[in-house]
């Protein structure tokens, strides 16, 4: 495909909805987060539900959900080509989000402003609400839009070679700013949160890779990004014992190999049909963030492998539903916008599903749409949204 | 977007690893994970099950069980030991250093006991007092579980038959410990899932225990109490060794009192500094335990002598009124000379038995011979154990006559030498005489009663082992010369004034501690006896070993004390009179109203 096909104008909004599947599937994937969460969270917090302090109820999940359902529906609703960098000069609203990104994850270090829960810092607090969220959250799904919009702008100036200054190809103009870009976000995440920094990397490597980028720069980057990695390793002692717990042949399982214990334990003793909804006994006290990154770990103890694979499944559906979506984009940034979040939600799913499956180092990272959070929810709503927004308009040329 | 595509496959292949990872994890760790969590995850919690009572005859308690709360602490929730060591020692009144050190040691225990099994008044005034401090203090830690105490309402009543327990209510002595499957039950036990604070989850299942029986003893506690206190104002007078006491229903078999001295106080069987204590006065605590009546075997010396005197007119070897020459007062029998205290010329054989003559005995000893001597012997039950039911009953030492000494054997055994036996076995045997020549088994538990109420077992009915004697002579012997040996032979101090008693006199002197030569100047007084003589209700023996002080007869030291146990029994078992003042203690009446009762006895008794 090339930039010249996407013509301006060509098929609008043309009566069509947004894609129903993500939807379905993302509601699906909400409605079970509701649930299991509430589950995992009412042995501590008791049953009862107090409207004036919902955020203290294990319904409060469910809020957040509502919200996050609320928030894909409104995104779904909006044209995604607002966000585009059709013409000279659109770039501004894309690099708005971008600056908005930096600026938030900047706020989050700042003493006072960021809120430090179990060594890591961040949230930012909202003040007078007793909750605050995640930039992070929002930085993976804004660095998304902001380089399907930069890898999809129209080249500008002069031809330099066979190349135009401006195209991903050319390593001044096109990749280094994306890069640059990325990396900005990338890396002030990875300062305190080195799972979502690791995904956003893989993604942006992926928008890079489907944008056409050189080999030989992206190798160079895998490089860089390899030693960063390593030396964001190396500043967190916790991050080593996971990792030298991860490849040790009997890991302690009372010290930093308790959680992923822990959490086979659950799957295990959930067998293929799993104890019954609400009948999990690791979530009391046994499996730490039982209601957030290991909730698949909870799914299976009370729905069973059976309810696991399920959850696999559906975002199996989701990739579909995505991939469909990206093959069918009228335009550059809708395909790059489309397999960029998709590929963020799947691989984040497929990250923690490893991660509780102990397939690889213990990392903090949370399970799209279903593990409790508001930041989560509501952003990972936004990008599904943004999805299905993307899937309202159908390409009339062939991919 | 070929390459988007590469990447949307290498995703979904992750995606689907990630649920291929599940099921492997299943199939191949399935198992052994939900072991694991299942160990993780439940707690059992053993209910204890209520110690069984143990009665006496007439259904008092004798041993029962009542709840005391102790003191318990959770050390993992203790945030600082020594705060709260120091805080709660001076109102436990322990020592806080040491409760402190405990508690960092035992971290991990989750349970550690502060003070166990307090008596009621003390927990109600630390109860207050406590629970303020930790309330003021904000410590958690502490908890109160109310454990089982075995308790002894009567106090020291027949301490060697009750026997005693240890610290985990395990019986240790006594029926106690020969009951103690009865009596413990069977503990009981609650599943519960719990979460990672071992705080329950919900219940999985629940066992609820069997509490134990309750064991009725054929003992009774007045009879006991007075047996026991009688023997040890004796033991204390004559500054014995020990005593053995038995008192027994001599037509039942059934065992009314059973008393040892030095005896102990069951509740504080085992001193609390027992441990601390040197290994002789370890033995001196143990020695208190040992319940002489079945577990102590000595040479009888004269109160044998019936025995084989019975047996040999049974069987006609000798006549009842046939008379030895005895010209005493010694006389050797080939290496062994035999010596009286009197020296008597000649003896009828009921004479022998009544003054107790040594050298009429080893006359009527050689012409039975070994062989007979051996059979009388066994055929008395000793040598067996009777099976009583206690633990640590004593067989006695009865050796095989082909290893006896034909050349002294036959002398020695009809005067209570080269034999050892038991208190009970005697006074077993004695009762041959009283029931018309029936070996009964002795037997000290009356019946079972479940922890329901229901009858587990019932013994209250007489077990003859054997017939020793026809009735004809059991009653003779008993009447003529059992009668005389207290009117007129070596038991006068036995009499009284309203019951005719018969019975025998023993002194034995104690061999030396190689078991050869008799000259260590130590005896065993031995009296056994019982009354009325019409119908026997009671038999009882005393046995004192080793009197130091005052005399070592049986005739004088032990006589005495089985005369006051039989008054006192037999007016206890409100025994009609047998005796009016006018027969004198000396005469012995036969009235036609008490060979009518004997001879319907003898009826029964034929019927074993």
């Amino acid at each position: 495909m090339t930039n010249d096909e996407c013509q301006p104008g060509a098929p609008a909004l043309a009566g069509r909805l947004y894609d129903p599947g993500v939807i379905f599937i993302v509601g699906a994937l909400m409605t079970l987060g509701v649930v299991m969460v509430y589950s995992a969270s009412v042995t501590v917090q008791g049953a009862g539900f107090n409207w004036r302090q919902w955020w203290n109820s294990p319904l409060k999940q469910g809020v957040f959900a509502f919200a996050g359902f609320l928030v894909m529906i409104v995104a779904a609703h909006v044209d995604y080509r607002m966000l585009a960098w059709e013409k000279k000069g659109d770039g501004w609203r894309a690099g708005l989000l971008l600056l908005l990104a930096l600026g938030l994850l900047v706020a989050v270090l700042m003493p006072g402003v960021g809120h430090q829960a179990l060594g890591a810092r961040r949230a930012i607090v909202v003040p007078g609400v007793g909750f605050g969220f995640q930039p992070s959250e929002l930085a993976k799904v804004l660095l998304v839009v902001w380089l399907a919009a930069l890898l999809s702008r129209p080249y500008a100036g002069r031809p330099s070679g066979v190349v135009s200054r401006g195209d991903i190809r050319h390593l001044a103009t096109g990749f280094v700013p994306a890069l640059l870009s990325s990396a900005a976000l990338i890396g002030l995440t990875a300062i305190e949160d080195f799972g979502t920094a690791a995904l956003m990397g893989a993604v942006m490597f992926a928008l890079l890779l489907v944008a056409g980028a050189r080999w030989t720069h992206l190798g160079f980057t895998l490089l860089a990004g390899a030693g960063a990695g390593a030396l964001l390793v190396w500043i967190k002692p916790h991050r080593i014992a996971r990792l030298t717990t991860f490849f040790s042949d009997s890991p302690d399982v009372l010290g930093p190999g308790y959680q992923v214990h822990q959490a086979l334990l659950a799957i295990g003793s959930g067998g293929w049909l799993g104890r019954g909804l609400g009948a999990g006994v690791q979530k009391y006290g046994y499996l730490p963030k039982d209601n957030n990154d290991f909730i698949l770990a909870v799914i299976c103890e009370e729905l069973g492998v059976v309810g696991g694979i399920a959850v696999a499944l559906l975002f199996l559906g989701l990739l579909w539903r995505g991939w469909r979506v990206a093959a069918r984009a009228p335009d550059r940034f809708g395909q790059l916008l489309a397999l960029g979040l998709t590929l963020l939600l799947v691989l984040q799913a497929a990250f923690n599903i490893a991660v509780v499956t102990n397939s690889v180092p213990t990392k903090g990272i949370s399970l799209p749409f279903v593990s409790a959070g508001g930041s989560g929810v509501i952003f990972l709503g936004l990008a599904a949204g943004l999805l299905a927004s993307t899937g309202r308009v159908r390409s009339t040329s062939p991919l | 977007m070929r390459i988007g595509g590469v990447l949307m496959v290498v995703a979904g292949l992750l995606l689907a690893s990630g649920g291929a990872r599940l099921a492997y994890i299943e199939t191949r760790q399935g198992e052994e994970l939900r072991r694991e969590a299942g160990r993780q995850q439940t707690a059992q919690i053993s209910i204890p099950a209520l110690r069984g009572e143990i009665l006496d005859t007439r259904g008092r308690v004798l041993a029962g069980t009542i709840r005391r709360p102790s003191i318990f602490v959770d050390p993992t929730l203790v945030q600082d030991a020594e705060f709260a060591a120091y805080s709660v020692a001076p109102v436990l009144g322990l020592d806080a250093a040491t409760l402190e050190h405990d508690w960092r040691e035992r971290r991990d225990d989750r349970f550690v006991w502060l003070k166990r099994r307090l008596a009621d008044g003390d927990f109600q005034k630390l109860e207050k007092e406590f629970e303020e401090l930790t309330q003021a203090r904000r410590l958690r830690a502490f908890g109160v579980q109310y454990e089982p105490v075995r308790v002894y309402p009567q106090g020291s009543i027949a301490p060697h038959v009750v026997g005693f327990v240890g610290g985990e209510l395990q019986g240790l002595g006594g029926i106690e410990l020969a009951c103690e499957q009865l009596l413990a039950g069977k503990p009981g036990k609650r599943l519960s899932t719990v979460d990672v604070a071992r705080r329950r989850v919900r219940a999985e299942e629940c066992v609820p225990a069997t509490d134990g029986s309750t064991i009725v003893l054929t003992i009774d506690s007045y009879i006991q109490q007075v047996t026991q206190d009688k023997l040890r104002e004796a033991v204390k007078k004559y500054e014995a060794e020990w005593g053995a006491a038995v008192v027994i229903d001599p037509q039942s078999g059934e065992v009314l009192a059973m008393a040892s001295i030095p005896d102990f106080d069951p509740a504080s069987a085992v001193p609390s500094d027992f441990e601390q204590m040197s290994a002789a006065r370890q033995e001196e605590v143990k020695a208190t335990w040992r319940n002489r009546a079945i577990s102590d075997a000595y040479e009888p010396g004269s109160v044998f002598k019936p025995f084989i005197a019975s047996l040999a007119l049974e069987e006609g070897v000798v006549h009842i009124d046939e008379v030895f020459t005895i010209n005493g007062p010694e006389h050797d029998f080939g290496r062994r000379t035999i010596r009286d205290t009197h020296p008597y010329a000649a003896l009828a054989v009921h004479e022998i038995v009544s003054k107790s003559s040594n050298l009429g005995m080893g006359l009527i000893g050689a012409r039975l011979g070994m062989e007979r001597l051996y059979r009388y012997v066994r055929m008395y039950g000793f040598g067996d154990v009777t099976g009583i039911g206690l633990s640590g009953e004593h067989t006695g030492l009865v050796q095989d006559f082909s290893r006896w000494n034909p050349s002294f054997s036959p002398q020695s055994i009809p005067i209570g030498q080269e034999i050892a036996v038991t208190p009970i076995q005697i006074v077993t045997a004695f009762s041959v005489f009283c029931n018309g020549g029936v070996l009964l088994r002795p037997r000290i538990v009356r019946g079972i009663i479940g922890p329901d109420g229901e009858t587990v077992a019932d013994y209250s009915r007489p077990v003859p082992v054997r017939r020793v004697l026809d009735p004809q002579t059991a009653e003779m012997f008993r009447r003529q010369v059992l009668v005389e040996t207290v009117t007129g032979g070596t038991g006068k101090l036995a009499r009284l004034d309203d019951y005719q008693v018969f019975g025998k006199t023993g002194t034995a002197q104690i061999a030396g501690p190689k078991g050869h030569g008799y000259g260590s100047g130590h005896y065993v007084a031995s009296f056994a006896g019982g009354a009325p003589s019409d119908y026997p209700r009671v038999a009882a023996l005393v046995s004192i070993y080793k009197p130091t002080k005052g005399g070592y007869y049986g005739g004088v030291i032990s006589a005495p004390v089985v005369k006051e146990i039989l008054a006192e029994t037999l007016a206890y078992m409100q025994v009609p009179p047998e005796l009016t003042p006018a027969d004198g203690p000396a005469g012995g009446r036969r009235g036609a109203h008490g060979e009518t009762r004997e001879r319907k006895r003898n009826d029964d008794v034929g019927g074993y």
